[in-house]
């Protein structure tokens, strides 16, 4: 489906972002080395893989200047958008042109970098935050509907307390009294309060599935109750509980882009979208053009987030038993 | 019935005291010394030892925290949630003047929600796959993936500023006091339009859906096929027979949006002055006014459990198989 | 209307041509300090309009509008309007009585001490006297260590004593001889006769019901009085019939509390708003098209406000001990380029503690320039070194029990998360720095949070601004060794000549001993960079095109004597409230 192809290309974008949009170019050759900085920039970008890290100097040394030192090498293919997503210039707030194809914001910074670099942002959030949802969510519900009784419904009561709080208050307060919040403070909190959907939904098909045939059958083939649910019953129960954590990410992403709106998300000046978006807000009167990219970056993300939920949940739960993420 | 309502309140009992230990965990968690910040409010470096252990008693920081709990708790049964540490005032009091503006809003929208979705959900189920339901589809799932404060800064800017129908700030105009009571409904209605409709929009579009796909599930039960078979108009089928199999579970949803509107006011509160308690959390949390956040989120939490159980206890009444469950 | 709009276009068109000339140059745009804005009032009541009201811009709601525990500037925009005070900031930034309550003061001759002589007649607006017991009481008050005035406290430290001689005079004794002692006896008032019944029950002023409704609805002597505060929404004066000063021109001047520039600047060019402060970015671009010049008009001037980067050299980081590093980081300031896109070329470059319009300014200091290899050479020479393998800089500390540690040149810089330039600023010095191999990071707080790190030495860099107060001794509370603890020396700065030309300059009596001791001081201390001073902020103001009367003091329009209370607006353009 169209949506996978983009969520795909998405997802390429983000963890590519050094090699699309930086100052470092992707092959070239310095002093009669061959070096491949952007290349590994990209293995460097990946979390546990900092054993590369030195193949890259000179480049990675933040006081390496890049233009100064390939003026005299004979040989350089440069990134897709030759700039740096946080370096500052004295061109601001340029309309889009050739040298920069979405302009550039107050401070000079080219926009397309800094959207391809926001697209690792949101995409980390909102990957990483419906699958530690997910985690919670499945583990929880699959427990609590195969164990049953206080199990049930100490549960059941641990859901209702944390559906009760109105989601936002509860990530806005975390991270307005976090002294330091980053990223990951944004992928644990999302994660921590998006499970309870996923929770319920698990624990009506865990309850549905419990006493079926295919449980009966398994067990009259001598499996333990660990192994029924592990092994039949889990499976067939994920279908719908899918469709609930694909539109998940579509729902996280909003949150993060909503707390970077409000200044409590990712802090600046790193680019996330929704940190972009404020600033284009900030100066909309002096530069409309700012507002469009991150608009249309979030828009469309979510868009195929969403399409692709609908998909999933053609195929997987025809009777529609899961439910959509309700608006936030 | 009356043990399914019995065991029911029970455990909303157990769900609201979860509700008050997990809000005076979270804000006794949180970093910051209230005494400290006190002080740094005032604009002082340092402070005697004696003024600073007054201040301490005062907050009651220097007893154990069960105790603290219980004589918070003691306090909020009886409605008094101390005062804020920004002005000094009651926070009931301040709660209590902004509540309803935020109700209206919520009000307004669920409203309006339902007003444009019942059609469009309805007219969607009608020719499932044809035109209109493929159009609307589209436009609402469209519309579902635009961030409330993207369309309200849209709004702002041009409904707002450049074409001047509605007005985007504030509850009413500064002489309101001199108009006529039509006049006054009509400003009153300039400023509600634009923030209602972000509001809403979201919920139309998760309204008109639901209404679709719980509609066609419907159509396709053995009375439906019944009432065709009697001859009746189609007309009749839909509104008076299918329709009303979806009103109750539709009920449940609409009490299920409570959260989700009660978290969306923050940002458009803000972003249209609005002066609601989404606005009032806002600046409680970067103020650190702890005794104003507290309340506000047992508020909060109390309203959304009130809503889900009477959304569980109206379908209950409704489908007796749900009470022997 | 046509013409308006004709002269609109036209405004538009020259003001847009300069902006894509990318340059923007305030004394070219014809909608800054026009005539008509500085225009004083005519003699004639009929031409002016008597009964018009304004609409002003709050950026937060006030706490309390006691006029001894207001702390912050929009409390004290409300609160100046409410309450008079015997000794007021004149035009010129002077000391001044003020002529509606006090009749005269007088000093002793060994500046011991002094008498200060109230009007007769003067009643609180609920109609009870106001004598000289109130000041006296208000003393009481601000000195008490239960109430939370600290910054009413330390401002008239150096009154030993005050008592009420008659009922229309107050004596005060003084610690010291000092010049800048008629300063100490510049604070608020308070009505005695409601506040002094509350106090053996709540010694704060501020948690009693009776006295949080009194904070909010202020009993005050000034020349409006409090109507209707709604909260979060707006605060309504009304003109006070009673006042015995002179009639400010507007009924009512309404706050609109809007915590978002953005949204302000909408409510301005809708004719929501009368007045507001701009940000650079709006006065330079925001405020360039048809609508704004239809109905708003800007000002600008200078402003004592000065910016600057703390940095913390108590000891907590092994960084900013050595002058060598804190000339290093402001020689790695981009000033030029900050200059240009932050600041929009609308502010000029700060030389240090003193703001231009100070007679202890000194225009020779000359300023840090934007040199990498010599902050690079400063940084080397102090003994941070660049490590070979990860370009990082690094230096052996010798620790309190004699261990060595490898130390990484990396640090914090903390700011305010609202305002609009520090995060640029900070993002540019950020870049510098990490070329210079410098790992600074960056943190956004909330004001409060700031404040409260800040007061508490709890940082080790920031990104700071204060206004520099009328008189120059209040450099001692800045930078003398002893107003470290308790004082508002943040940065821990501690230099033996400062401290003597501080003293020095406390205790001549010669004004021109005063200015060579201050000029010097400005220079000793902008070289040895305990702070980067980075900009003076000017003034930057939009005012419907109606009001006139306004003059900029180095507080800014408002702020000062009459401040506010001298806008007027001609009788012919009323454009609220009732005809």
């Amino acid at each position: 489906m169209l949506s996978l192809v983009g969520l795909v290309a998405l997802v390429g974008v983000a963890v590519l972002r050094p090699v699309l949009a930086s100052r470092l170019p992707v092959v070239c050759r310095y002093e009669g080395r061959l070096y491949f900085p952007g290349v590994v920039e990209v293995v460097r970008s990946v979390p546990f893989a900092s054993l590369v890290a030195g193949e890259g100097r000179p480049f990675s040394l933040p006081s390496f200047d890049v233009e100064t030192a390939l003026a005299e090498s004979s040989f350089g293919v440069r990134a897709l958008i030759p700039y740096d997503p946080m370096a500052y210039s004295s061109d601001v707030r340029a309309r889009p042109s050739r040298q920069h194809w979405l302009g550039t914001d107050d401070l000079g910074r080219d926009v397309a970098a800094r959207l391809v670099h926001g697209t690792a942002v949101s995409l980390k959030v909102g990957l990483g935050a419906m699958a530690l949802a997910g985690l919670i969510g499945i583990a929880l519900g699959a427990w609590a509907g195969y164990a049953g009784g206080i199990v049930d419904m100490a549960v059941s009561r641990l859901i209702e307390l944390v559906m009760c709080f109105p989601v936002f208050f509860l990530i806005l307060a975390v991270m307005v009294w976090v002294e330091e919040p980053g990223v990951n403070h944004v992928i644990l909190v999302i994660g921590l309060t998006a499970w309870t959907p996923i929770a319920r939904l698990m624990r009506a098909e865990m309850l549905r599935l419990r006493d079926s045939e295919l449980a009966t059958a398994a067990r009259a083939l001598g499996a333990g109750p660990v192994r029924v649910l592990l092994r039949h019953l889990l499976p067939n129960a994920m279908a719908p509980v899918l469709v609930t954590i694909t539109f998940g990410v579509g729902h996280a992403i909003l949150i993060e882009a909503a707390l970077s709106w409000l200044g409590f998300g990712v802090p600046p000046p790193a680019p996330s979208w929704g940190v972009m978006l404020r600033s284009a807000y900030d100066q909309i009167h002096s530069a409309p053009f700012l507002v469009y990219p991150p608009c249309v970056a979030i828009f469309a993300t979510v868009l195929m987030v969403n399409w692709l939920g609908e998909a999933v949940r053609d195929v997987a739960d025809p009777r529609g038993e899961s439910e959509n993420l309700v608006p936030g | 019935m009356v043990r399914y309502v019995a065991k029911r309140l029970l455990l909303a009992g157990v769900t609201l005291v979860g509700i008050t230990i997990v809000t005076f965990a979270v804000t006794r968690l949180a970093p910051g010394d209230p005494a400290l910040e006190a002080v740094s409010r005032g604009g002082a470096s340092t402070m005697s030892a004696e003024a600073y252990a007054r201040l301490r008693t005062y907050y009651e920081l220097d007893q154990p925290v069960t105790r603290q709990y219980a004589a918070w708790l003691g306090r909020v049964v009886r409605l008094d949630f101390g005062r804020s540490f920004h002005d000094g005032r009651r926070v009931t009091d301040k709660i209590g003047e902004r509540l309803p503006a935020t109700l209206c809003l919520a009000g307004g929208a669920v409203v309006l929600s339902l007003a444009v979705a019942v059609p469009i959900g309805l007219a969607s189920a009608r020719r499932a796959g044809g035109v209109f339901d493929t159009v609307a589809g589209g436009i609402l799932a469209a519309l579902y993936s635009v961030p409330r404060y993207v369309m309200a800064m849209l709004l702002i800017v041009v409904v707002g500023v450049h074409l001047d129908w509605f007005s985007p700030y504030g509850l009413r105009s500064e002489n309101f006091e001199d108009m006529s009571y039509p006049g006054k409904a009509a400003d009153l209605a300039r400023h509600f339009a634009l923030i209602v409709f972000c509001f809403a929009y979201p919920l139309i579009a998760y309204q008109a859906r639901f209404i679709r796909g719980n509609l066609l599930e419907v159509l396709g039960q053995d009375y439906v096929r019944t009432a065709r078979a009697k001859g009746l108009p189609e007309r009749v089928v839909l509104h008076r027979h299918a329709f009303r199999n979806t009103l109750l579970p539709l009920i449940t949803v609409v009490g299920l949006l409570v959260p989700s509107a009660l978290g969306g006011s923050v940002i458009l509160e803000t972003m249209f002055q609005w002066p609601g308690i989404g606005q009032l959390l806002f600046q409680a949390m970067t103020q650190r006014d702890y005794p104003v956040v507290m309340a506000l989120t047992v508020v909060a939490a109390v309203v959304v459990l009130l809503c889900t159980l009477l959304a569980d206890l109206t379908y209950a009444l409704a489908d007796p198989r749900v009470r022997y469950a | 209307m046509a013409i308006g709009t004709a002269r609109g276009w036209i405004l538009t068109c020259v003001a847009a041509a300069a902006v894509w000339a990318g340059d923007y140059d305030p004394t070219r745009d014809p909608l800054v300090n026009p005539p008509s804005l500085l225009e004083p009032p005519p003699h004639e009541a009929d031409r002016i309009a008597g009964d018009d009201w304004i609409v002003r811009h709050l950026r937060a709601e006030p706490a309390t509008l006691n006029p001894i525990l207001t702390s912050s500037g929009h409390e004290l925009t409300v609160q100046e309007l409410l309450f008079d005070e015997p000794v007021v900031l004149g035009t010129g930034f002077e000391w001044t009585l003020n002529p509606a309550m006090a009749e005269a003061y007088s000093e002793a001759d060994d500046h011991l001490s002094a008498e200060l002589r109230l009007k007769a007649g003067l009643t609180w607006q609920d109609g009870v006297p106001l004598t000289a017991e109130d000041v006296v009481f208000a003393w009481e008050m601000i000195r008490s260590e239960h109430v939370p005035a600290v910054r009413a406290r330390a401002a008239m430290d150096g009154v030993a004593d005050c008592r009420a001689v008659n009922p229309l005079t107050v004596r005060f004794r003084f610690r010291e001889a000092l010049p800048t002692n008629r300063w100490r006896i510049k604070f608020p008032i308070l009505p005695r006769h409601v506040y002094g019944r509350g106090v053996s029950d709540d010694p704060t002023l501020s948690r009693s019901d009776a006295h949080v409704q009194a904070n909010r609805h202020p009993v005050g002597n000034g020349p409006y009085r409090l109507v209707d505060w709604s909260a979060g929404d707006r605060i309504v004066l009304e003109r006070w019939a009673g006042y015995a000063g002179p009639r400010p021109h507007f009924a009512r001047v309404i706050f609109r509390i809007v915590p978002d520039g953005n949204t302000a600047l909408l409510m301005f060019k809708r004719g929501d708003l009368d007045e507001m402060m701009l940000t650079p970015q709006q006065f330079a671009r925001d405020t360039q098209d048809e609508r704004f010049a239809r109905v708003g008009v800007k000002g600008w001037a200078d402003q004592a406000t000065v910016y600057c980067i703390g940095w913390n050299m108590d000891g907590t980081n092994p960084f900013f001990g050595d002058v060598r590093v804190r000339q290093a980081m402001s020689h790695a300031l981009n000033m030029p380029l900050i200059l240009n896109t932050v600041y929009d070329r609308l502010f000029s470059r700060s030389r240090g503690l003193f703001p231009p319009g100070s007679w202890a300014y000194n225009a020779d200091i000359p300023l840090f320039d934007y040199d990498p290899k010599k902050a690079a050479a400063l940084l080397d020479a102090a003994g941070w070194r660049v490590d070979a393998e990860d370009g990082w800089r690094y230096r052996n500390v010798v620790g309190a029990d004699g261990t060595r540690t490898r130390v990484k040149f990396s640090f914090t810089l903390g700011f305010a998360q609202e305002s609009k330039t520090s995060p640029q600023v900070a993002a540019v010095l950020q870049q510098d720095l990490r070329r210079l191999g410098v790992d600074m990071k960056l943190q956004a707080l909330e004001y409060l949070t700031l404040r409260g790190r800040v007061f508490t030495r709890d940082f080790q860099a920031v990104v700071w601004a204060w206004t520099a107060e009328p008189e120059p001794d209040n450099a001692w509370n800045l930078l003398h060794s002893a107003a470290r603890s308790g004082g508002q020396n943040f940065v821990g700065y501690a230099d033996p000549d400062v401290d003597a030309l501080l003293e020095q300059g406390r205790r001549s009596f010669d004004p021109q001993v005063r200015r060579g001791v201050y000029q010097a001081l400005a220079a000793k201390v902008y070289e040895d960079a305990p702070y980067t001073f980075l900009i003076n902020a000017p003034s930057l103001w939009a005012f419907h095109r109606r009001v006139r009367g306004v003059h900029f003091s180095p507080m800014g329009p408002a702020g000062f004597y009459p401040g506010a209370r001298a806008w007027w607006a001609p009788a012919g353009e009323q454009l609220r409230g009732r005809p």
